[in-house]
């Protein structure tokens, strides 16, 4: 194996962490409130059809990126009603919401983006100087600046989980929302603001893939990304910053399966194989985290001992 | 912690969906539009989906309907795409009945019809027929159920989220298949594999996909429904998921149990793969199975994971499923369509808490 191949391995496994690690970062944070979304999947492939159509309709590449942020809010909003304020069951209801987007993304992008291509992605930007390191150099600094914005979201979020205000009452809602609730917090106004900075940030991930990697959208084009994202939170300890380097775990396997088909003395492995890659590694993480433990009310629904609410008659009616 | 009490009434305030039970009041009126609400809502989101797809909702239904019951030929598609669906509501609602969060039917139909098409290939054309295609399906019961047992290793060994891992079972199991289809089995012509010997495949009445199957699906889900209802281990299977503390004071060998619960359902979609190899296509072919595996959740949750509710809820979905296949040719509206409103239907149930689970 040259040296040319690995420094490509390096430098497009950074490439291929950016859409898990914004996933990742912002499932994190739901969980820590105590929702799993298992609907990731589908947020990110709502993401990416925004980003798609978006550019497809004439919008420029940045426009496609962000109008997927104000898509995830919507989104957000209602998973978090039916999470959080209907209680239904996270999985079971994730699961279905990732079938509805399947079906939806499917059958848009069969009537209205069949043949579209987008051809150019978000360029690379150099940073002068620290890119000239070896190795590292133009794998981490000549990269999308969706990876630095990434990475510098997980800081934010780092920030605001573990040194703010907010983020402790969040974090109490996904431990004890009962005494959260005694505190005075409100869990359901909490697991909203969580829910939603979750489904921007996977929608942002979700087009972060057509813009970086793939170019394109394509049917189920996410092909696990998002259930990939929820081992990574896992591996990553709930920790944004921990979460970018199991991320870069991710990308490296993705990375591998590109560029190790190209290497002949390989070549009698089946494509197959270097794909199930990141999928074995998941099911490894899942294995050999067995000291990691979810915030104690992830995924369970909590129904708050009064509900105060002028409209309290509504959902009286419809339950 | 529990106490002794528990261990007489084995219930707990929670449904195993999740949705605190909440008794029904008020008058027949209410309680009728109680039901009638999320129905209305389902179908305004499925009318709109359908208007921005640029079609006629009421179009759209008229040839649903037409499509999946209008003549003896959409009939027998219906019965045969039930068959599958029972098969794969069974591998949801036998683990969700014990809080075990199985999403992979869909892995583990594939792994079925995968070991069903290399045992039909490979064990030679000098067995009978009959004899090979039961073997084929054993194949599959065995592939199906050891492709869940590592799901239920993993949870009870080292606590692992059994829905991660079997999702992740789900995209290895498709890679098997399309290196199966792909690769040594490859038929060269069409991307399928090489098709087993015809002796093994079932035939067919009115000269359609409808045959033994259905029937085979029903018989395994009144099986697996006196199982549940009427046996120790379905009984400790269902304990398991109300209350697990008084489940393990009754003395029951819980992780045993589910471990046996992951196995049974998988068992279940495993046969739903082979049936699809020697019933209907004699070999794999890639999407196969995408209808039958995460519909089977949805299809195990109207039947409120109860087996022999499975039978009139998988006719249900088949009857979406077949009606929305032919809506590209009626109506120029993708057929994915049915995922949505397979989806919205069941998620709008849930939400307005119709759908509850009472064991």
């Amino acid at each position: 194996m040259t040296s040319g191949v690995i420094q490509a391995i390096i430098t497009s496994s950074v490439m291929l962490l950016v859409p898990v690690m914004w996933a990742a970062a912002g499932e994190a944070v739901g969980e820590m409130a105590g929702v799993l979304n298992i609907g990731i999947e589908g947020v990110m492939l709502l993401g990416a059809f925004i980003a798609a159509t978006v550019v497809h309709f004439g919008g420029t590449l940045w426009e496609g990126w962000l109008l997927a942020a104000p898509g995830g809010m919507l989104i957000g909003a209602l998973l978090w009603f039916l999470y959080v304020y209907r209680q239904c069951n996270q999985i079971v209801t994730g699961i279905l919401f990732n079938l509805v987007a399947l079906g939806v993304t499917t059958a848009l992008y069969e009537r209205y983006l069949t043949g579209a291509g987008l051809v150019t992605t978000i360029r690379s930007i150099r940073i002068p100087g620290l890119a000239s390191i070896p190795w590292l150099g133009p794998a981490v600094f000549d990269q999308s600046p969706l990876f630095y914005l990434g990475v510098g979201a997980c800081a934010v979020l780092y920030y605001l989980l573990w040194h703010t205000w907010f983020g402790l009452a969040l974090r109490a809602t996904g431990e004890r929302p009962d005494v959260a609730t005694a505190a005075g917090l409100s869990v359901f106004r909490l697991r909203l603001l969580a829910v939603v900075i979750a489904c921007v940030f996977a929608a942002l991930g979700g087009a972060a893939l057509t813009l970086i990697s793939t170019g394109n959208f394509g049917v189920d084009v996410t092909s696990g990304q998002g259930f990939i994202a929820l081992a990574i939170v896992i591996l990553g300890r709930w920790n944004p910053l921990l979460i970018v380097l199991g991320a870069w775990l991710f990308g490296l396997a993705d990375a591998l399966q590109f560029q190790l088909t190209t290497v002949s003395s390989l070549a009698g492995v089946p494509h197959d194989a270097w794909l199930a890659a990141p999928y074995v590694i998941t099911i490894a993480v899942v294995v050999w985290a067995r000291g990691a433990r979810y915030p104690a009310a992830t995924g369970v629904p909590f129904a708050p001992p009064t509900q105060r609410r002028p409209w309290a008659w509504v959902p009286r009616l419809l339950s | 912690m529990a106490t002794s009490e528990d261990l007489l009434t084995v219930t707990t305030g929670e449904d195993v969906l999740g949705v605190p039970p909440e008794p029904v009041r008020g008058s027949v009126a209410l309680r009728t539009l109680q039901l009638l609400l999320p129905a209305v809502g389902a179908f305004g989101v499925i009318c709109v989906a359908v208007l921005v797809l640029g079609a006629d909702p009421l179009l759209v239904l008229g040839k649903m309907i037409s499509g999946s019951l209008g003549s003896q030929y959409d009939v027998s598609e219906v019965l045969m795409v039930m068959a599958p669906l029972i098969l794969c509501g069974l591998a949801a609602a036998v683990p969700f009945s014990a809080r075990l969060w199985n999403i992979g039917g869909d892995g583990q139909l594939y792994v079925g019809a995968v070991a069903a098409v290399v045992v039909g290939l490979n064990v030679g054309k000098d067995v009978p027929g009959e004899l090979l295609a039961a073997l084929c399906v054993l194949a599959g019961i065995a592939a199906g159920a050891c492709w869940a047992i590592v799901a239920g290793l993993v949870k009870v060994l080292v606590a692992g989220n059994e829905v991660i891992v079997t999702l992740m079972l789900n995209l290895l199991a498709g890679l098997a298949a399309d290196y199966v289809v792909t690769g040594p089995y490859a038929q060269g012509v069409s991307p399928q594999t090489k098709t087993i010997p015809s002796g093994a495949t079932f035939g067919s009445f009115w000269q359609t996909g409808f045959n033994q199957a259905i029937f085979i699906a029903i018989a395994v889900a009144l099986a697996v429904g006196v199982f549940m209802q009427r046996t120790r281990a379905g009984f400790g299977i269902r304990a398991s998921g109300e209350n697990l503390d008084a489940s393990r004071l009754a003395g029951f060998a819980v992780h045993r149990l589910w471990v046996g619960a992951f196995g049974l359902g998988g068992a279940c979609a495993g046969l739903a793969g082979a049936l699809l190899v020697v019933a209907v296509y004699g070999a794999v072919i890639p999407g196969m199975g995408e209808q039958y595996g995460y519909t089977g959740i949805a299809v195990a949750l109207v039947a409120r994971l109860r087996p022999l509710l499975l039978i009139p809820s998988a006719a249900l979905f088949a009857v979406i499923q077949v009606g929305g296949s032919g809506l590209s040719a009626n109506a120029g509206v993708s057929p994915a369509i049915t995922y949505v409103i397979q989806g919205v239907i069941v998620i709008s149930f849930l939400a307005f808490r119709v759908l509850r689970v009472r064991i």
